[in-house]
C-alpha cells in the first residue's frame, strides 16, 4: 500500500504529459512514423506540463493547483490516448521483438521501477538530496516556486523538478523516483526512433537501445532524481527533427525542443546552440538549401527556443539580476547580480573546475577522448563507463553510414558537442545524448562487421555487444541492489535509513515531534531535504548566508526575529559543536552520537539581546 | 594505363586488407577492455593478490 500513491502519482502525471504533448501533433512531419509522434509527444508534453507548473508556481503552488493543471492535459489526453490504442495494435502486431535484447531492456526497466520506489538516503554529495528534491519540497511547503536561499544551485532551470513536485504532492516522497521509468523510457524511445532514421530495422534499434539502457554512465543520469537522461531525450529529439525539418513548422517544433533542453538544464544552451549551428552547415552544404531562407527558418528556431525557455531565465533575470544564475565570469560584466557574493561564485567555480577535470585538457587528451572515457570512466564520473560497443564499433558504424546527410549532420554535432564539453566540464552524464548516438552507431558497426568480417570478425563483434551488455548489466544491478532491498523489506529500508544518513536520529525526531515547529540548522552539512518542517538555515554549503551573518553568534543575535522552536547543531568538519556545551538559553531535549537539538527557552531572546 | 593498374591492385589490396584490420580493431578493443576495465577492478585485484601471496616464498 505504501508504494501505490507513487506509482499512481506517475500514472496520473504521465497520462497528463500525453495530453500536452498532443498540442504539437499538427508540428509534426508527416513522415514521421508512429514511433517518431509517440516519443514527441511524449517529451513535447513533459516539457510542457514542467514549464506550465512553473510558471504557475510562481503565483501558486498548492496541491489543488498542481491537479487542476494535471486534470487539464487528463482531458486533453483523452481523444489521443484512444486514437494511440487504435493505431498501436497494428503498429505493435508487425514488430518483431528480438528476445536478447529486449530481455535487456525490460529488466533494466523493471529495476529501475523497483529501485526507484525506496526512499532517499544519503548526504549532501548527492545532488538530488542537496538540490534536484529540496527545492521541490520546499515549494511545496511554502506554495510558491522560489529558489532555496541556501542552495544556489535550486536557481536552475527545474522543468523536471517542477514535475517532481507535482509528484510529491500527489504520490508522496517515493513518487520522484519512480518517474526514472518515464525519462528513461523516454530516452530509450527516443533512441529507437533515431536508430530506425539511421537505417536499423526493428530489431538494430532494439539492441541499440539494449546498449543504451546497460551502459552504467547512462543509467547513472536517469534515476534517483538525476535530470540528466531526461535532458539528453530533449536533445535527441531537437536532432531527430532537425536534419529532417523541410517546413517552418518543422523548424518550430525543433526550436521547443532546443527550448524544453535549455529548461532542464543550462548546458541545453550549448547543445540547442550547436544544433541549430550543425543545422545550417548541413541545410546549405549537404541540402544544398538557399542560405537566406535557412537563416530565416532557423531564426524562427531560435526565436520559439527563447519563448520556451524564457519563463525560466527571465524569473532569474527580473528576480536576481542575471537570467543565468548563478552566473559564469563571462556575465558579470553584463548583469548586476543580486544576493551572490563574489566568495560563493568563488567556491562553486572551483567546484565546477575540480568535477570536471576529467583527464586534463590538450589536443591529446581530447584525440583520446574515446579510449579514456571507455578504459578510464571513473575519472569522468562515469561509474561503470560506456561498456565496449563505443569505442569498438561505433567508427565501423560511421564508415557504413557516411553518405547519408543526416548522419553528417549528427556527426558534426557529435564532434562539436564533446568539443564543448571537453573544454567546459568533462563529467560523463552531461553528454548521454552522445552515448545514445554511439550507441545506435555501434549497431549500425556490427551490421557492417557482419557484412564484410570473417567469421571470427562476426563473433568478435557478438562479443563486444555481450560484453557490453553484461558488464553494464552487472554494474548497474549491483548499484541498484540495496534500493529493491529496501523496498521490499521495511526492516532493511529502516536500517539503511539510519546507516546512509548522517544525522537521520536528528530528522526523525524533527519529523515526528510536535513541539519542533521551527528548526535552526547551524551546520552547514545538514541536508535540509529530509527535513519536513519549516527551517532557517544560515550557512549554506557553497557559503551562503541567507541571514547576511557570518558566524553562529551572529545567527543567535538574530533568534528573536527568526520565530524557531529549536535548534539542530551536529559536529562539523573541525571536531566540534557549533553551540558550546550546556548553552545558557537552552535546553538539550535530544542527544545522539554526534546530533543535539535543543529547545529555545523563551529567556534566550532576552539573552541574546542584552549580549 | 600502368599507373591505372597499380591503383586498381592498390585498391584490391586494400578492399583484403580491409576486413583484416576491421577484426583486429574490434580484438585490440576487445582486449584491452580486459586488461584495463577486468583486470584493473578491486576484485580482480585481490584476486591477482591473493594468487601472488599464495605463490611467494
Amino acid at each position: 500500500m505504501r508504494l501505490l500513491p507513487a506509482i499512481f502519482a506517475n500514472v496520473f502525471l504521465f497520462v497528463a504529459a500525453i495530453g500536452f504533448g498532443n498540442l504539437f501533433r499538427s508540428l509534426i512531419p508527416r513522415s514521421f512514423s508512429w514511433l517518431d509522434r509517440v516519443v514527441l509527444l511524449l517529451l513535447g508534453g513533459l516539457g510542457l506540463l514542467g514549464t506550465i507548473l512553473f510558471c504557475l508556481g510562481q503565483v501558486w503552488f498548492s496541491r489543488a493547483a498542481i491537479l487542476a493543471v494535471l486534470l487539464v492535459g487528463v482531458f486533453l489526453s483523452v481523444r489521443p490516448l484512444g486514437v494511440a490504442i487504435r493505431e498501436c495494435r497494428p503498429t505493435l502486431a508487425k514488430i518483431r521483438v528480438p528476445a536478447l535484447p529486449a530481455a535487456a531492456v525490460i529488466a533494466v526497466l523493471i529495476l529501475t521501477a523497483v529501485g526507484g520506489l525506496a526512499l532517499l538516503t544519503g548526504d549532501m554529495n548527492n545532488d538530488t538530496i542537496a538540490y534536484h528534491y529540496l527545492g521541490p519540497k520546499v515549494w511545496l511547503r511554502e506554495s510558491v516556486i522560489r529558489p532555496v536561499p541556501d542552495e544556489v544551485l535550486t536557481y536552475f532551470p527545474v522543468v523536471v523538478e517542477t514535475q517532481y513536485a507535482a509528484l510529491m504532492s500527489m504520490g508522496g516522497q517515493r513518487a520522484p523516483g519512480f518517474f526514472a521509468v518515464i525519462g528513461l523510457g523516454s530516452l530509450l524511445l527516443m533512441t529507437g526512433s533515431l536508430a530506425i532514421r539511421l537505417g536499423l530495422d526493428s530489431t538494430g534499434a532494439w539492441w541499440a537501445a539494449a546498449l543504451v539502457a546497460s551502459m552504467p554512465a547512462v543509467y547513472r543520469g536517469a534515476f534517483g532524481g538525476f535530470v540528466d537522461a531526461l535532458f539528453a531525450a530533449f536533445v535527441l529529439a531537437g536532432a531527430r527533427l532537425a536534419f529532417d525539418a523541410e517546413e517552418l513548422r518543422h523548424f518550430a517544433l525543433f526550436g521547443i525542443f532546443c527550448g524544453f533542453s535549455m529548461s532542464t538544464k543550462y548546458t541545453g544552451i550549448v547543445a540547442s546552440g550547436l544544433l541549430v549551428l550543425c543545422l545550417f552547415v548541413v541545410s546549405v552544404w549537404a541540402y544544398r538549401r538557399k542560405s537566406a531562407s535557412v537563416l530565416k527558418w532557423l531564426a524562427a528556431s531560435c526565436a520559439v527556443a527563447a519563448v520556451a525557455a524564457s519563463p525560466f531565465y527571465l524569473r532569474n533575470w527580473i528576480l536576481y539580476g542575471c537570467p543565468i544564475y548563478p552566473p559564469p565570469p563571462v556575465l558579470l560584466k553584463f548583469f548586476s547580480v543580486k544576493y551572490m557574493r563574489p566568495a560563493e561564485m568563488q567556491e562553486l567555480l572551483r567546484n565546477v573546475l575540480e568535477t570536471g577535470r576529467g583527464m586534463g585538457g590538450g589536443t591529446a587528451n581530447f584525440l583520446l577522448l574515446p579510449f579514456h572515457l571507455t578504459y578510464h570512466a571513473a575519472n569522468f564520473r562515469g561509474g561503470g563507463g560506456l561498456g565496449l560497443a563505443l569505442l569498438a564499433l561505433g567508427p565501423l558504424g560511421i564508415v557504413a553510414r557516411r553518405r547519408d546527410p543526416f548522419v553528417k549532420g549528427l556527426l558534426l554535432f557529435v564532434v562539436l558537442q564533446v568539443g564543448a564539453w571537453f573544454v567546459t566540464a568533462q563529467v560523463a552524464r552531461y553528454i548521454i545524448h552522445i552515448y545514445v548516438i554511439g550507441a545506435i552507431f555501434s549497431v549500425l558497426g556490427w551490421n557492417y562487421a557482419v557484412e564484410i568480417a570473417s567469421r571470427n570478425g562476426r563473433t568478435l563483434a557478438q562479443a563486444v555487444i555481450a560484453i557490453s551488455i553484461f558488464y553494464g548489466l552487472w554494474i548497474i544491478v549491483l548499484d541498484r541492489v540495496e534500493d529493491v532491498h529496501a523496498v521490499v523489506s521495511s526492516s532493511f529500508e529502516a536500517m539503511r535509513w539510519d546507516r546512509e544518513t548522517p544525522a537521520a536520529a536528528s530528522y526523525d525526531y524533527i519529523n515526528e515531534e510536535p513541539s519542533v515547529k521551527k528548526i535552526l540548522i547551524l551546520n552547514r552539512g545538514i541536508s535540509a531535504y529530509f527535513i519536513d518542517k519549516p527551517y532557517i538555515k544560515p550557512f549554506g554549503r557553497w557559503g551562503e548566508q541567507t541571514l547576511g551573518a557570518t558566524n553562529v553568534p551572529q545567527v543567535l543575535s538574530q533568534l528573536p526575529r527568526l520565530h524557531a522552536t529549536h535548534v539542530l547543531d551536529v559536529i562539523e568538519d573541525n571536531g566540534s559543536f557549533a553551540l558550546p556545551d550546556n548553552p545558557p538559553g537552552f535546553t538539550l531535549v535530544f542527544a545522539r552520537t554526534n546530533q543535539r537539538i535543543y529547545r529555545i527557552d523563551e529567556e534566550r531572546g532576552v539573552w541574546s539581546r542584552e549580549r | 594505363m600502368a599507373d591505372e593498374e597499380r591503383s586498381q591492385k592498390l585498391l584490391a589490396g586494400a578492399r583484403l586488407l580491409w576486413p583484416w584490420i576491421v577484426e583486429l580493431w574490434i580484438f585490440l578493443a576487445i582486449a584491452f577492455f580486459f586488461l584495463i576495465r577486468v583486470l584493473e577492478s578491486h576484485s580482480a585485484q585481490r584476486f591477482l593478490n591473493g594468487i601472488k601471496s599464495h605463490f611467494s616464498p
